[in-house]
């Protein structure tokens, strides 16, 4: 009879064991984040140990937008999440990683005067803030994208007068301290031009891509893409033909080849296309047939293979296209969730990570969509 | 007046009835005293007439052994093997005891008196016990995961039992479970999960007794396997937060989540006690699952799950600690095997 009760004790005692993470999970988890007031995620970059920082915004006591980031480890948990802000509306819009320093590129707008700065923060692997400076000692800045080498910050974006929707071009450069080393703005603020994405090439060479809605002798929104040399002077540049008004959906740099996700309004919906940029060229290809929906985040898998994910009706859907040197794209369309992405980043595991916002019917939070290199969590 | 015609009927039966059973029993003493003063050739006319309805159950065995001694030394074998075929006809289940006198019990153990098999019904109340083997979830599962308790459940079947050999019977059976687990979740700050997980399976249950006795009481330990058919998996879930405000709440039907096959060893010990002529059985054991029912091509599927809920199933399996209560059906065809 004892022996019974001490089998049936080993039993209770195995049931009661506290249980491991299986390898899995660092390939694949879905991880939300935030308070659930209103939180979005807008882009995560890896680290070196295979966690994620992400940066976005959540929503204060106050309901007013604060600077949210937080790092995780490789299977999606938390290892700090932190809001940096004032009494203002701050949100994180990009982040990257430059050795142990994390710069996140911040969009503040006083709520008394609505007039918009733009901000990077810099923090430490363990979250505590280093430092903080405006980008340009001027108002009225969003800053879209940037970029960060051994000794540069580079930033791309607009600004803007009196409307976002006036606005010039703008790309500046600064050393790591935050000090200007220089800036080009142009256009002028009678419509709407801005820098969506910047890469740096192999050469060196900056490359931008984003909206021109001042091309001459077209009303049309046009992609544009432009090229700098390092010192910021302009080398080059097209704006790519439309028929009607383009969106900006985001870009990808393979080697010199750009490949820009775009969208537009046809037949009563709104279509995406892919279009190849090479090395600076005209359009090489336009992808056919488009995608539905609003295209928001692309990365390239392969030789012409890409992920693209669209968005309509508070849900997104991620999809695989396989394009012919002709444009001709075989499209499978991958799963979809509600809520939205805002970006899509390779993995060192050779999977992705996308990164974005859960749906607002029950409660917006940032949420991190990882899979491994077999896209299990993206199968319909 | 038909009321008072029918209570009056009742009650002159009921006389008839008792006079009738006390005039057997005087019967049944009379020729136990012949047998006793040896004119055993009166015995069998005596007590033929009360045989069909005068008498008590214990008087009809008496009378049974008596006639049976009776033929017995008058020498008639043939006509003490016809009663004796009768008396287990009737009474298949009577065991011998120290009483009973010898040649009664070497005729007796010429028959089969074992029951052919037995159907066994049974009603089963059980606790679960959830083990979770790795947690999912889209909140920090290095602080915060969820907590399963276990809750009541039941079932029902019917066993088919055969001996096998000297002390261990076998049985194939039929059963239903009804089982239950509540789950709590704190997934955020601001809001929390509270459900319990309900499933009903249909189960093919196969398992060996082995009976043993200690100090006069039927034990027995039984050990099998249970191939269970998931019939419907779910989970009442209430989506709660903390800071007030509507909750959310749904039945979810998990079932086409789940694989919906499972093989469940069990192991229990139990006993047979013998109330009059009512046999019944208590036991009790855990039965494992063996599968995870959670399909993990699946675990990322259901978006309500984790868009409105904000939940991924873990990867767990539900055991269960049980008690059950049978009646034994014994099914008996007594003939001669010497």
């Amino acid at each position: 009879m004892q022996k019974v009760l001490y089998t049936a004790g080993l039993l209770l005692l195995m049931l009661s064991c506290d249980k491991t993470i299986s390898e899995f999970q660092a390939f694949n988890f879905m991880k939300y984040f935030g308070s659930g007031l209103g939180s979005s995620g807008i882009e995560a970059v890896e680290l070196p140990d295979g966690g994620f920082v992400v940066t976005g915004y959540d929503i204060s006591s106050l309901m007013r937008k604060q600077v949210f980031a937080a790092r995780t480890d490789r299977e999606g948990n938390t290892v700090w999440q932190r809001l940096f802000g004032t009494e203002h509306n701050e949100e994180g819009r990009v982040i990257r990683i430059s050795g142990n320093d994390i710069f996140i590129a911040v969009s503040k707008t006083s709520f008394i005067t609505g007039v918009t700065e733009a901000l990077v923060i810099k923090l430490n692997l363990q979250g505590d803030s280093l430092a903080s400076f405006p980008v340009i000692s001027e108002n009225n800045i969003v800053i879209n994208d940037m970029i960060i080498d051994n000794n540069h910050i580079y930033v791309a974006g607009e600004v803007y007068q009196s409307a976002p929707s006036f606005s010039k071009y703008l790309v500046a450069c600064l050393d790591k301290s935050g000090e200007l080393l220089w800036k080009r703005t142009t256009g002028t603020f009678s419509r709407r031009q801005t820098h969506h994405r910047i890469f740096l090439k192999n050469d060196g060479n900056i490359l931008l891509a984003g909206i021109n809605n001042e091309v001459i002798g077209s009303d049309l929104a046009h992609i544009s893409v432009m090229e700098l040399n390092p010192a910021g002077i302009p080398i080059g540049g097209i704006n790519l033909d439309a028929e009607t008004d383009q969106l900006f959906g985001n870009a990808y740099l393979h080697g010199d080849d750009l490949f820009v996700l775009h969208s537009s309004a046809q037949g009563g919906g709104t279509i995406s296309h892919i279009t190849s940029v090479p090395a600076g060229n005209r359009a090489a290809w336009i992808s056919t047939p488009g995608i539905s929906g609003a295209g928001t985040s692309l990365i390239m898998t392969g030789d012409n293979e890409f992920i693209a994910t669209t968005e309509g009706d508070d849900v997104v859907v991620f999809h695989s296209l396989t394009v012919s040197g002709a444009g001709n794209a075989e499209i499978t369309e991958l799963k979809d969730f509600p809520g939205s992405v805002g970006s899509i980043i390779y993995t060192s595991d050779g999977g992705i990570l996308a990164t974005g916002s859960t749906s607002a019917v029950y409660g917006t939070m940032v949420r991190l969509i990882k899979t491994g290199p077999d896209l299990y969590l993206l199968k319909p | 007046m038909k009321n008072l015609t029918l209570t009056g009927l009742i009650i002159i039966g009921s006389f008839t009835s008792a006079y009738a059973q006390d005039n057997c029993t005087e019967q049944l003493r009379q020729a136990e005293r012949r047998y006793d003063e040896g004119l055993l050739e009166l015995i069998p006319d005596m007590i033929r007439p009360c045989m069909a309805s005068g008498f008590t159950r214990e008087e009809k065995v008496n009378a049974y052994r008596l006639l049976i001694q009776t033929h017995l030394f008058s020498d008639n074998s043939e006509a003490a093997d016809e009663v004796m075929y009768r008396f287990l006809r009737d009474f298949p289940e009577y065991s011998i005891t120290p009483t009973d006198p010898k040649e009664f019990v070497n005729l007796y153990q010429t028959y089969l008196t074992e029951p052919i098999f037995r159907i066994e019904p049974y009603l089963s109340i059980s606790y679960s016990l959830p083990y979770v083997f790795e947690y999912f979830g889209v909140s920090d599962l290095n602080q915060n995961i969820p907590e399963y308790s276990s809750n009541l459940g039941f079932s029902a079947g019917a066993n088919y039992t055969d001996r096998i050999s000297a002390n261990i019977d076998g049985s194939i059976g039929i059963s239903l479970h009804y089982s239950r687990v509540d789950y709590f979740h704190q997934v955020f700050d601001y809001t929390y999960l509270d459900g319990t997980y309900t499933d009903i399976l249909a189960g093919l249950p196969m398992s060996a007794r082995y009976n043993f006795s200690v100090r006069g009481i039927d034990l027995f330990a039984k050990g099998g396997v249970e191939a269970q058919y998931l019939l419907q998996s779910g989970n009442s879930l209430i989506r709660g937060f903390t800071s007030g405000g509507d909750n959310i709440v749904e039945a979810v039907d998990l079932t086409e989540y789940r694989r919906r096959l499972d093989i469940r060893p069990f192991a229990g010990i139990g006993f047979t006690p013998e109330l009059g002529n009512i046999r019944l059985m208590f036991d009790t054991g855990v039965r494992f699952g063996t599968i995870v029912p959670v399909n993990k091509d699946l675990r990322y599927s259901n978006v309500d799950l984790f868009e409105k809920f904000y939940m991924i199933e873990d990867k767990w399996i539900f055991n269960h600690f049980y008690f059950n209560f049978t009646y034994i059906f014994s099914i008996y065809k007594p003939r001669k095997i010497n």
